[in-house]
């Protein structure tokens, strides 16, 4: 059944649809909140919630060929929430091990994602969600800015100032070590 | 770094970290699922608009039934058992002179935005009561830019508007989706022969799916330039074709002297 059909079918009550509509979504969505949340636990609370509040209020979705949209929406939104509920507890950023052996080249590649992702760790929950919504799941700006419900000005200066404060964390002078999110706040 | 490079390489980095493995919790979402009740669909304001070709009709029938009876004693014979008041012959001139140089004009048109978006700001504030957190935030847009055309070229040309809003984060609410909004907006229409301005308001009580529905509005506009001394009333109606492909389809009359006052 494609797609349109299963969400037509879960919007008038069929729990199988949903279920399949889940399964199919599920993978995604456990790694966005992931990347967001920094934590598995969290992500893995922070979806569950999200399919919940899909399930009741499915019904309420007009267009059935914006589920995918909609359903980034709630689970970022929801992400967003834990992150915001979870403020001051400090939030371990996991590091690739560097291998030692490895080619120069292939050394610098493995360093630049190390730091990438201590740079997108140290990012706020917000920005880090629109930098998932829009490298991981190739939103343009445009999608993202829907998806996140910000104005497209708000999500394009937001990313623009993510970006920055990427790059000043990879090619700065000095490597001080990243602000953990919710440390600050 | 370039920000080619950068944005190669940040895409590659979420994606180590984003894994490949698939989560093993499906079983217990969907065993919350099925105990959980869905809200009938007529709870969601949003899916009325799913009938809007017949109810946008039977509005657009009823606004020019309204106008239609508001503006009759004006355009219209009087019926044979009145009375008029006693008025000599110059009086009544000037009052028709007043009131009649023009019937009330239809028109139909559609508001297309424009591709450059202005500024936008947003501000939030966060209050504690009770030692649960709300927040509002406030966001603006301002000279966002859209081209008006329509049936009279008198409401046709450029049209700025100005947006605020509020939405709240209410403690007690899901503030991922279910958040007020109270907006207003300014839409000024310029034109070689003069302007229309008009403010509105609306209430959004949060829509659970995360959209806002703007649905329509009825806005009462002030002529300006040539234009002074007429007000235009239009049923404004927001349509939107896909994700980022939106109009508002408007539908008016434009009044000599004003709308009748109660």
């Amino acid at each position: 059944m494609e797609q349109r059909a299963l969400v037509l079918a879960a919007r008038d009550g069929d729990h199988d649809a949903f279920a399949v509509l889940a399964g199919q979504a599920l993978a995604r969505l456990d790694a966005v909140a992931r990347l967001i949340l920094r934590d598995a636990d969290l992500a893995r609370d922070a979806v569950q919630e999200a399919m919940v509040k899909a399930w009741r209020d499915l019904p309420g979705l007009r267009d059935p060929e914006r589920w995918d949209a909609w359903i980034h929406r709630i689970t970022v939104n929801s992400s967003i929430e834990a992150a915001r509920r979870r403020r001051r507890r400090v939030v371990e950023v996991e590091l690739l091990d560097i291998d030692g052996r490895t080619s120069p080249d292939a050394q610098e590649q493995v360093l630049d994602r190390q730091v990438l992702q201590e740079a997108l760790a140290s990012l706020e929950p917000e920005q880090r969600a629109l930098v998932v919504l829009r490298y991981y799941l190739g939103l343009s700006v445009p999608e993202a800015a829907e998806t996140l419900g910000i104005p497209l000005g708000t999500a394009k200066s937001r990313l623009h100032r993510s970006l920055l404060h990427m790059r000043s964390v990879v090619v700065g002078p000095q490597r001080a070590p990243a602000p953990r999110p919710g440390v600050q706040a | 770094m370039s920000d080619d490079r950068l944005e190669r390489a940040l895409s590659d980095a979420i994606a180590d970290l984003a894994g490949s493995g698939s989560p093993d919790y499906l079983d217990d979402i969907l065993e919350r699922t099925v105990r959980t009740r869905q809200r009938p669909w007529w709870t969601f304001p949003g899916r009325y608009t799913i009938m809007a070709p017949t109810l946008k009709f039977a509005v657009a029938a009823a606004l020019a039934f309204v106008l239609g009876v508001a503006v009759s004693p004006l355009i219209l014979p009087s019926d044979e058992g009145t009375v008029p008041p006693p008025a000599s012959a110059s009086e009544a001139e000037a009052t028709v002179d007043t009131l009649m140089t023009e019937p009330p004009t239809h028109f139909t048109g559609r508001i297309k935005p424009d591709p450059a978006v202005s500024q936008s700001t947003s501000e939030s504030r966060q209050y504690e009561a009770d030692g649960l957190e709300w927040i509002v935030q406030s966001q603006t847009y301002r000279d966002f830019q859209s081209t008006v055309k329509s049936s009279d070229d008198r409401f046709s040309g450029q049209l700025s508007q100005d947006s605020a809003w509020d939405d709240y984060w209410l403690p007690d609410r899901d503030a991922a989706t279910e958040r007020p909004r109270v907006m207003t907006d300014e839409w000024r229409l310029e034109n070689d022969g003069g302007s229309w301005t008009g403010t509105w308001h609306t209430f959004f009580s949060g829509d659970p799916t995360g959209n806002f529905d703007y649905a329509d509005a009825v806005v009462v506009f002030e002529g300006g330039g040539d234009y002074a001394g007429y007000q235009a009333i239009a049923h404004v109606d927001f349509e939107q074709s896909s994700s980022y492909e939106w109009h508002w389809d408007i539908d008016g009359w434009i009044v000599e002297g004003g709308l009748p006052r109660s």
